[in-house]
């Protein structure tokens, strides 16, 4: 889902537009806003008694306490998010391109399953609703590829810190895209503040610039070149497999170095590329506005299609996104740039995700924070589920009938990501790394927890 | 507040959990606590915030909330 969260600063600068559909958007990163089409919404008692002027020294009542408590939950989710996002990208290095298309084909279901649900038991969904142009759809989904692409394979060089704060170039970007294409007007204070942004983040890159016009690349400093065809004997004492079942060498590749000088002019690089995803996204924003201004619709049901079609422009495109995670790699890698390579690479990131192989990374633990990444984005699910259940009240057995599955996803991921925690714990590489895993876990499995006792919680208050 | 926060957590996790020289992901420049560098971070932060903290934006209005039954005169 291309949630890209305004909260979690990669907003797309709009606090009107309905969310996109990839979770990039998650990332990248948008505030789920419900659509005009919520003809089932409770009625609300009011109450005509008058009231009375509160004392200070008045205990907070506990709808206060609740909306405190849910305010510090979805802002250590949206930060939790955009941090587990980028380790996400990290522990899959060289399999990103196959990341982009898992994070857009796993939404699927989950939007299938809200969507099926709504249809069945709500008049949520409009046959007006079904009758909108599919090629608009399309035409959002891609893009929302493109934004997500960059976003995700670019993200995976640049340094992690500098990923929050580009993302905040969607503010200016959407309100400049909105200016001109649609006629919007905006006030001094959001040209001012869209000004500081941009001189905000050219200031923060200048030592980069420096450190690249003068050449003065650490020798300490090398580059993690993944190589499929090097032995298990040719990986520098520091790289090791996350599993006893290290990958085979494939024949058809070629052996090349495992470490190399890093080009720091290519960091440039993609950090102007990752600059600049945020025009794509602010025109899938904009364009959502203009094709749905007079049309209603339902966020779950735009968000299904959307996420469909954007795993099926992901296919074709897989030519060109994999040579594209090949540059950004490094330059002078052609392991990966030839796209015959492609299906192979794919296969071994399958492996990377379901077992942890990751054979680029130092620490043999990868698929923990893979699991806690997904299980950070199911507890964004579970946010909005927790809406839904507040309006619509669903008896138990529904809810586990249509939810079964993504709540064993969430759990699942969890206890994954607790077993690979404690056999890195066992047989440790890199203690701090697996500190930091564990704390991360628990850390989501407390996230999970709450929020679905909240649901819990507030089911038992509908009934 | 979360972008101040996932900084901070990405930087954590960047410059001091995980080595730099290890991964392609961590290098690029050391500049994090360079005066350029905050001074980047605060004008984007207080950007942010200002822009936020602005006059409503133009553009369509969605519902985020239920409509409440309004209360009888």
């Amino acid at each position: 889902m291309s949630t890209t969260s305004l909260l979690s600063g990669g907003g797309s600068g709009r606090r009107n537009l309905p969310n996109q559909a990839s979770f990039a958007t998650t990332t990248t990163t948008t505030t789920t806003t419900t659509m005009n089409n919520y003809s089932g919404s409770r009625t609300i008692p009011v109450s005509l008694t008058p009231t009375t002027p509160r004392c200070a020294c008045q205990r907070p009542s506990k709808e206060t306490t609740m909306m405190a408590l849910c305010m510090g939950v979805v802002i250590l989710t949206s930060a939790g998010e955009r941090a587990s996002f980028k380790m996400m990208i990290d522990a899959m290095k060289p399999f990103r391109f196959f990341l982009t298309q898992l994070i857009t084909l796993i939404y699927v279901p989950i939007m299938f399953a809200i969507v099926s649900y709504k249809k069945l038991r709500t008049p949520d969904i409009q046959p007006e609703m079904e009758e909108f142009s599919k090629c608009k759809f399309a035409f959002m989904a891609l893009l929302d590829v493109v934004h997500l692409s960059i976003v995700t394979i670019s993200g995976g060089i640049i340094p992690a810190p500098l990923t929050v704060l580009l993302l905040q170039s969607s503010v200016p970007a959407t309100m400049f895209v909105s200016r001109y294409f649609l006629g919007h007007q905006y006030q001094w204070t959001h040209y001012t503040s869209s000004l500081m942004i941009l001189i905000g983040l050219s200031i923060y890159m200048i030592p980069m610039v420096q450190s690249v016009t003068t050449n003065q690349v650490p020798s300490n400093r090398t580059h993690a070149v993944f190589s499929a065809s090097a032995s298990a004997s040719a990986f520098s004492p520091s790289f090791s497999f996350s599993s006893s079942t290290p990958l085979s060498p494939s024949p058809s590749l070629p052996t090349t170095t495992v470490h190399a000088p890093t080009t720091e002019l290519n960091v440039v690089y993609n950090c102007i590329i990752y600059f600049f995803c945020c025009v794509p996204g602010a025109l899938s924003a904009i364009y959502k506005e203009y094709a749905l201004q007079t049309q209603p619709m339902d966020m779950y049901y735009l968000n299904l299609w959307v996420t469909f079609f954007q795993f099926i422009i992901l296919i074709p495109l897989a030519p060109i996104g994999f040579h594209y995670q090949s540059w950004s790699i490094q330059s002078n890698d052609s392991n990966w740039s030839d796209f015959r390579h492609l299906f192979e690479n794919i296969g071994m990131g399958i492996d990377c995700w379901l077992k942890g192989n990751n054979p680029s990374a130092d620490y043999r633990d990868g698929a923990v924070v893979i699991g806690a990444e997904y299980a950070q984005c199911e507890v964004r699910w579970f946010q909005r589920m927790y809406c839904c259940v507040v309006r619509h009240c669903i008896d138990l057995i529904l809810f586990l009938f249509f939810f079964s599955s993504p709540v064993c996803i969430v759990f699942g991921l969890v206890l994954r990501g607790m077993y690979f925690t404690l056999q890195c714990i066992c047989h440790p590489i890199n203690a701090s790394r697996c500190i930091f895993d564990a704390i991360e876990c628990v850390f989501h499995c407390a996230d999970c927890t709450l929020l679905c006792g909240l649901v819990c919680v507030q089911r038992y208050h509908c009934f | 507040m979360p972008i101040v926060l996932s900084y901070v957590v990405l930087y954590v996790y960047n410059d001091i959990i995980v080595s730099k020289s290890i991964d392609g992901s961590k290098i690029g420049f050391n500049g994090d606590l360079h005066w350029e560098s905050m001074i980047g971070v605060v004008l984007v932060v207080v950007g942010v915030m200002v822009y936020r903290g602005a006059a409503k934006e133009p553009g369509t209005e969605y519902e985020t909330e239920p409509g409440a039954t309004p209360p009888p005169i």
